[in-house]
């Protein structure tokens, strides 16, 4: 039994979805795929995969997702279920549907990285951002619960740290996936804040995938230049907005 | 019209903006307007860049000017500490 679970978070038709598992099975194969779905309750209903988990949570389905501090607290505690009744799984590779694998090894590789850190997260451009210019931060410092939760949440000597990283690919050890799915939020958190941050206060070790943060962009399109992304070493790219299945990664 | 003065902005940071220099690692990160509101200072032009103002020390004491410099903080490197179970307790 594999110890290996991808989650593809999406809110695409079904259709969409289906053809997408199969093309992850086929090309980036190893890992059992568990569809975390944010759409709606019908489409959800008639997917067709062997895996998945509905996500209701209102402040996943955000429209402005910075200023509505949009979470993806509701996917980390609908997966966390899951993962109850699946203790074989020990190592998570969650991603968001638009970003697209280029190498068929990747969860290995991510492993590996995981390892080599002495990591319990890896994330794509993570920073320390307490005490600077950056907006998110400076956002949520405006809440007057905000140093206050983290400082009765931290295990650290320093309760201050604040860290970001983009969302939309992460990889996880099962104890830290499953510990920031069970921190409660007293202060609502940016996704791109709360997924390290959390992990990071909790005692977890959480470690920038350095080399590939440049392939893995906030916004854009980037799906005309995949092979010459490939080429240049990516081992995933972000955001493909317009995949075809009829890419191969090898 | 917001766009249009933003871009404009952008491009008197282009044009005169003042280097910004990290005086942790000694590069340049940048370049940036500032400009005096309301009794706040504005910057324009490090929104890529996360950076930490402070002011400077002084080996010489001055009375009529201080300096504010900039520095960034190194990429996270903590280590696991999930073997301290229970929150830190200061020195009391």
């Amino acid at each position: 039994m594999s110890e290996r679970l991808t989650i593809i978070l999406t809110h695409q038709p079904e259709p969409a979805v289906e053809t997408m598992v199969r093309w992850w099975k086929e090309n980036a194969p190893g890992p059992e795929i568990l569809v975390a779905y944010g759409g709606s309750r019908e489409r959800f209903d008639r997917l067709g995969v062997p895996y998945k988990v509905y996500v209701d949570d209102s402040r996943l389905r955000t429209r402005d997702h910075q200023r509505e501090r949009q979470s993806f607290a509701g996917v980390f505690m609908a997966v966390n279920e899951w993962l109850s009744g699946h203790p074989e799984f020990q190592f998570i590779h969650l991603t968001e549907f638009d970003c697209i694998p280029l190498c068929p090894d990747l969860f290995g590789r991510l492993e590996g990285r995981l390892t080599e850190e002495k990591a319990d997260v890896l994330g794509c451009r993570l920073e320390r951002v307490d005490g600077t210019n950056h907006p998110h931060y400076l956002y949520h410092q405006s809440h007057p619960e905000f140093e206050s939760f983290l400082g009765k949440l931290s295990v650290r000597r320093d309760p201050r740290v604040v860290l970001a990283m983009l969302a939309c690919v992460s990889f996880w050890r099962r104890e830290a996936f499953s510990a920031v799915a069970g921190a409660e939020e007293n202060s609502p958190l940016y996704v791109e804040i709360a997924l390290p941050t959390l992990a990071h206060h909790l005692g977890f070790r959480v470690r920038n995938l350095s080399d590939q943060s440049q392939f893995v962009q906030p916004v854009g399109d980037l799906g005309d230049r995949l092979e010459t992304l490939r080429d240049q070493g990516a081992w995933m790219v972000h955001p493909v907005k317009e995949f075809s299945g009829k890419l191969t990664t090898s | 019209m917001k766009t249009v003065l933003r871009q404009f902005l952008k491009g008197l940071v282009f044009v005169f903006g003042a280097r910004i220099v990290d005086q942790r690692t000694g590069k340049v990160i940048g370049k940036a307007l500032f400009i005096a509101w309301r009794g706040r200072l504005r910057v324009i032009g490090l929104e890529e860049r996360r950076v930490i103002p402070k002011f400077e020390s002084q080996e010489r004491l001055t009375y009529w000017q201080q300096s504010i410099s900039f520095s960034t903080h190194p990429e996270p490197d903590f280590p696991n500490e999930r073997a301290a179970n229970d929150h830190f307790d200061p020195p009391a």
